[in-house]
């Protein structure tokens, strides 16, 4: 029977911590350990992990160096077979994902076994990019991927990376040989305009540089990238495609500096 | 007035330049009735003027002196080519300027009007009233800078900028700066004071005649005494007549010394209060609605148009409080009898018995009761100190209505969850951000009685480990229901729990209790779906000390007919009360001999059910053992690992706990 590690990172968000530990509670398959990483928070949230008693099986209340500095601490002490990340304010669809997964993941096969995620104020699946272009960014949702426990700690996250660290990860999975899997089960529902790699110039520009040294070499990371970034300015700012046709990514970047402020205003 | 001195003007055959309401309105007309008063109308030049100039003028400023020019020495309207021999206008706006005008123009006739607060105030916030421009939204921010150069107390305006504070502020300011100009100019200022005019209608018309120096009998029958003196709706709750106690203190205390008796300032004062804390008929404050987004022009102009929106289905539904009238014909005798006059005496001030208490009010889409709620909460005869309304991340109009009401009422505080986390944790987070001493709880779709929060405070004695509480009405359509809490009244805390054991409609709706003993006994669970409130009275009976309550009659009244979830698995049902149940039963006060009868009692509805005499199994099987497995079943029930297993495994659990026992005492 396959058990899980749930993985849950948090720093002052009490009411996003009760919301996702509700969803967790609620699984009808507990053959899980639900691990709480809490970076010291001072609003009250730590007191409301300790309330929750011995329902949490590992908490760990300390400072931490940035998300995935927390996350890897929360790592090291999983002991189950498969882990899913589900941070505060991230919750499971509903009650029977856990019972679902461990139906559909082939525990001899299945590396990195991944579903769908809800928008939490659409109700709409978020889109990520087609398999095929993993090396470009993100084809699925980390709080909807359950990836092999031993892996995971034996590669853990690249904390030099800010924002695309788990994007670094699965590359880094890929090239170990990993085994991934897609499947269209809707695992959970997420505030998507929230959290840290919210602005999509950030997101892009964070993952550039690494993309175009794991990849450049095999993939056409540069020129994919530009294009993504044109696409995105043109569309924001209602620009005329020959204008961005010719320009450079850093060009492009000084562009949207200069015009970002002007739409905000 | 405006229009009866443009006919003694017009009788006496003069020429007249008319100007209504400059700083507003682009209104040339000695009759102020007929102009449609909406877009078409605004005086771009003087809305301009108005926000060039400060609030309070004492002398010469570039744009204002042009704009009284405009007012005072223009040509004829009608007659560009000559002067007029007069000119009339109405101000609003202008109060702080008058010694502009007068420096500029020494001969000036002011009629400076001055009413009480409550009226002056509750006109300013309400539909039809273009007083309500008086106090623009967009001059909080300068009123309060030069208020405050001015060396006027500014505490209290805050971020709810709609509230009656601000205008309580600025109608201070502007009638004592009315009063100081009139004593300084005694020959250009005519001080009329409306209480006066209620008081001897002909003498003031016959003062004011003599004023402008034009005399005719016909002004006796042109305004009567009525005028104005009527309170059709009330936009003031009971919160905002607290409130204003200061500046009714200031007005009848002060203001009117030389106009009337002690006697008769305190018999004016009494009945103005008497008007609106007696039977006026409530309307949402329009002033600055719609998020601040409109002015009343703009949503008069919308209502008229049929144009829609939150704000105006909001002010279109009834808010009234509670019928009592209506509730005593229903219940009859069951309700002692109430007062709902709150008790103000005009010339006291308020007694403090230091005890403060705060409001939760718990919203997931009552979009159309939270309103009601709210207000409930504002009609209060003691008014909450604070009041914090926890949207539960709600998917109706609540959260826009919440906001809008928010804007008003300084004590509110709005937590809008982003994340739907049930009601008892919502709770949990109103009640921490509350700073009281004590907390009372209201649902969306309650309202609070109107001496609630009075009634339990009287009760609660100051004493932190009483629990104060009140019954409930309940209104379905066409029945009415009173769940009285008499069993509870006058309790031990102990005698409160074997009340509430076995009997889940025993918990009062109603209550009122201090924060410190809702956090020691360990505040709502985060994770119990159903009679969560239930759960949490047992745990507080446990530890509280006397339950309390003040009289026989509701402190709250429930919109629906039952707390029941609808459409819930019966079985999940028993299974939460028979969990309950067996948890709490470690707070058991004394001997086991009526457990069974307690468990029986309370299963009777679930009684043949599977999971019902699973439990019945397992607690008759721990008795047998003089109870001392009682505690040990509780918390193999409280394992996380069958939180969410179905029933079926669940009353396994349960069978299971019992065969270990017969094990052990066959192996024995």
């Amino acid at each position: 029977m396959i058990r899980f590690s749930i993985i849950t990172i948090t720093r002052n968000d009490v009411i996003g911590i009760v919301r996702t530990l509700q969803s967790v509670f609620a699984q009808t398959y507990q053959n899980f350990e639900i691990i709480v990483q809490d970076g010291a928070s001072t609003d009250g949230t730590s007191a409301v992990l300790r309330d929750f008693g011995d329902w949490i099986d590992d908490l760990a209340i300390e400072p931490d160096e940035g998300i995935y500095d927390a996350m890897n601490k929360a790592l090291r002490r999983a002991t189950g077979d498969y882990c899913i990340f589900m941070n505060s304010s991230d919750c499971f669809a509903n009650p029977e994902v856990l019972e679902k997964v461990a139906q559909r993941i082939n525990a001899e096969v299945h590396d990195i076994w991944s579903g769908l995620v809800l928008d939490n104020d659409t109700g709409v699946v978020h889109n990520y990019w087609p398999e095929d272009e993993y090396w470009i960014g993100m084809t699925f949702c980390h709080q909807a991927v359950f990836i092999r426990t031993s892996l995971m700690q034996a590669l853990e996250y690249d904390t030099a990376y800010r924002i695309c660290a788990d994007l670094h990860f699965f590359g880094r999975a890929r090239k170990a040989g990993a085994s991934f899997k897609s499947n269209d089960l809707v695992i959970s529902r997420m505030p998507l305009t929230d959290g840290v790699s919210s602005d999509f110039v950030d997101c892009l520009i964070d993952r550039f540089d690494m993309l175009d040294r794991e990849w450049g070499d095999t993939f056409p990371v540069r020129e994919r990238i530009t294009q993504r970034l044109a696409e995105y300015l043109q569309k924001s700012y209602d620009l005329p495609k020959d204008q961005l046709a010719d320009l450079s990514i850093d060009e492009m970047l000084a562009l949207h500096r200069t015009m970002l402020p002007l739409q905000r205003a | 007035m405006y229009q009866q001195i443009s006919k003694l003007l017009s009788i006496s055959g003069k020429t007249v330049n008319y100007r209504y309401e400059p700083y507003l309105w682009n209104i040339k007309s000695a009759i102020a009735q007929g102009n449609p008063y909406d877009m078409s109308q605004l005086h771009h030049y003087g809305l301009w003027a108005h926000k060039k100039t400060p609030l309070f003028l004492d002398g010469s400023h570039p744009v204002h002196d042009r704009f009284l020019d405009h007012l005072f020495d223009e040509p004829c309207d009608d007659k560009p080519s000559m002067a007029p021999d007069a000119y009339l206008t109405k101000v609003i706006r202008g109060s702080g300027r008058l010694r502009s005008y007068l420096a500029q123009y020494p001969d000036l006739k002011i009629i400076a009007c001055i009413r009480n607060p409550l009226d002056t105030i509750n006109s300013s916030l309400g539909m039809f009233s273009f007083f309500g421009e008086e106090f623009h939204a967009d001059d909080r921010d300068r009123f309060r800078d030069e208020l405050e150069a001015r060396g006027g107390d500014v505490s209290e305006l805050g971020d709810a900028r709609l509230s009656v504070e601000w205008y309580a502020a600025w109608w201070r300011a502007m009638t004592d700066e009315t009063i100081a100009v009139a004593n300084d100019f005694p020959d250009n200022v005519f001080l009329f004071c409306h209480e006066a005019f209620q008081k001897d209608t002909d003498a003031m018309l016959g003062k004011i005649m003599d004023f402008v120096g034009i005399h005719n009998i016909g002004m006796m029958s042109g305004l009567s005494k009525p005028a104005g003196s009527s309170v059709k709706a009330t936009s003031l709750t009971l919160r905002d007549i607290h409130k204003l106690e200061p500046q009714m203190q200031h007005y009848f205390g002060t203001i009117l010394e030389d106009q009337f008796d002690p006697a008769e300032r305190k018999d004016i004062g009494s009945r103005v209060l008497a008007r609106y804390c007696r039977g006026a008929r409530f309307s949402l404050p329009i002033a600055g609605g719609d998020v601040g987004r409109k002015t009343p022009i703009q949503l008069r102009e919308m209502i008229m148009t049929k144009r829609r929106s939150p704000f105006l289905k909001m002010l279109g539904q009834q808010h009234d409080s509670i019928s009592i009238t209506e509730l005593r014909r229903h219940f009859g005798t069951g309700i002692e009898s109430y007062d709902d006059t709150p008790e103000l005496d005009l010339l006291q001030s308020r007694q403090s018995d230091g005890l403060t208490i705060g409001a939760v009010v718990v919203c997931r889409n009552h979009g159309s009761t939270i309103v009601q709620s709210l207000l409930s909460c504002l009609n209060q005869t003691r008014p909450f100190d604070e009041i914090v309304v926890v949207n539960d991340r709600s998917q109706d109009e609540s959260r826009i209505l919440i906001k809008e009401i928010a804007q008003r009422y300084s004590e509110i505080r709005v937590v809008d969850l982003h994340l739907s986390v049930g009601e008892g944790a919502a709770c949990n987070m109103g009640v921490q951000a509350l700073t009281t001493d004590y907390f009372t709880r209201l649902d969306g779709d309650e309202i609070f009685w109107p001496n609630k929060n009075a009634m339990e405070a009287n009760t609660l004695a100051d004493d932190l480990s009483t629990v104060a509480h009140s019954d409930a009405a309940v209104v379905d359509g066409d029945n009415y229901t009173m769940r009285n809490t008499k069993n509870l009244d006058g309790v031990s805390g102990g005698d409160a729990w074997k009340v509430l054991i076995s009997n889940p409609a025993a918990t009062p709706r109603s209550m009122t209790l201090s924060r410190q003993l809702f956090f020691d006994v360990g505040s709502y669970s985060l994770t119990q779906t159903h009679y969560a409130h239930w759960e949490f009275c047992l745990r507080l009976a446990a530890r509280s000390g006397i339950w309390r309550r003040p009289r026989m009659q509701p402190g709250v009244v429930s919109l629906k007919s039952d707390r029941l979830p609808v459409g819930v698995n019966e079985g999940i049902l028993a299974r939460n009360m028979s969990q309950i149940f067996i948890q709490s039963l470690k707070n058991r006060p004394d001997d086991y001999d009526s457990v069974l009868a307690d468990y029986d009692a309370l299963m009777a509805h679930h009684a043949t059910r599977h999971i019902a005499r699973a439990a019945r199994g397992a607690i008759a099987r721990c008795l047998t053992m003089n109870g001392e497995r009682l505690d040990a079943l509780a918390a193999h029930l409280q394992r996380r690992d069958l939180n969410a297993v179905p029933n079926l495994a669940y009353a396994t659990a349960l069978e299971s706990f019992e065969a270990h026992d017969s094990k052990v005492e066959s192996n024995a």
